[in-house]
């Protein structure tokens, strides 16, 4: 058994274990940098989710809706007839800009629910 | 024994007659559906906008037609392309879309009409972490028929 380790005990074993050591050490590794938050958000903006586009037009247009309707509600106890009518106009573009958008999600997603081919 | 072996020959060829005959008798084109009418509701809000639906069964597939009535706008192009008929009911589970601004979440039921299905309806509903829970947008069809 002795006889065995000792064929292990090479003049040259340990130059080579520390050249391998030390190669490892002086080898660049690649940059693994933690990527910005803004990069983040933009490839979530972007990522191929079924109809994720629809879904982000849809919302856009909801909270535009919302914030006509906070509009209109604001302008009811003060204000003039024109202001009036300006604010119920805008609340009323922006339902319908809500009908357009939630069509377009509905019609891109109703092909997905298919248990079947779908026949156009 | 001979005799045994062909009456049961005879029988399962009948058997498979008959299966085949009764496959035949509920396929569409023996049903002689041709289209499906309805009225299409659009609600959002204050928003109501109806339509006078027709669907053509063509070789191609299914071909929708849309009249507004009243005020309704007219519906665009890229809007016809909706599948308010087809050939299965599809899974029912919502879809949850989470976006940076907040989760898009719609439902689409299909209900059986002759050989085909119809939209029943379809509810789109947001919840945004700011502004919470706002009102629905669906789109219905009413009153739907099969024409032969």
């Amino acid at each position: 058994m002795n006889a065995h380790f000792n064929t292990l005990r090479v003049r040259w074993a340990g130059p080579a274990v520390l050249t391998v050591l030390f190669g490892l050490a002086v080898t660049p590794r690649p940059a693994v940098a933690a990527a910005p938050a803004a990069a983040v958000a933009a490839a979530t903006r972007t990522m191929a989710l079924p109809c994720y586009q629809e879904a982000i037009a849809y919302i856009d247009a909801w909270i535009a809706y919302i914030e006509a309707w906070r509009d209109y509600e604001n302008t009811l106890p003060g204000g003039t007839e024109q202001e009036i009518m300006d604010s119920a106009r805008r609340l009323d573009q922006a339902a319908t800009a809500v009908g357009t958008a939630g069509w377009r999600l509905v019609k891109c997603l109703a092909p997905l629910s298919s248990s079947g081919p779908i026949i156009p | 024994m001979k005799t045994l072996l062909l009456l049961a020959a005879l029988a399962a060829v009948t058997a498979v007659t008959a299966v085949t005959a009764c496959d035949r008798r509920t396929s569409p084109t023996e049903n002689g559906a041709r289209a499906v009418t309805g009225i299409v509701e659009l609600r959002f809000g204050s928003l109501t906008e109806r339509y006078d639906l027709r669907v053509e069964r063509t070789d191609q597939g299914f071909a929708p037609s849309l009249t507004p009535i009243g005020g309704a706008h007219p519906p665009g192009r890229g809007l016809l392309g909706l599948a308010f008929v087809r050939p299965d009911a599809g899974a029912g589970d919502p879809f949850v879309i989470p976006t940076p601004q907040g989760t898009v979440t719609t439902r689409l039921t299909y209900r059986p009409l002759g050989p085909w299905h119809v939209l029943d309806r379809a509810a789109v509903s947001v919840a945004v972490p700011q502004l919470g829970a706002g009102p629905e947008f669906t789109v219905a069809v009413l009153e739907p028929r099969l024409v032969r």
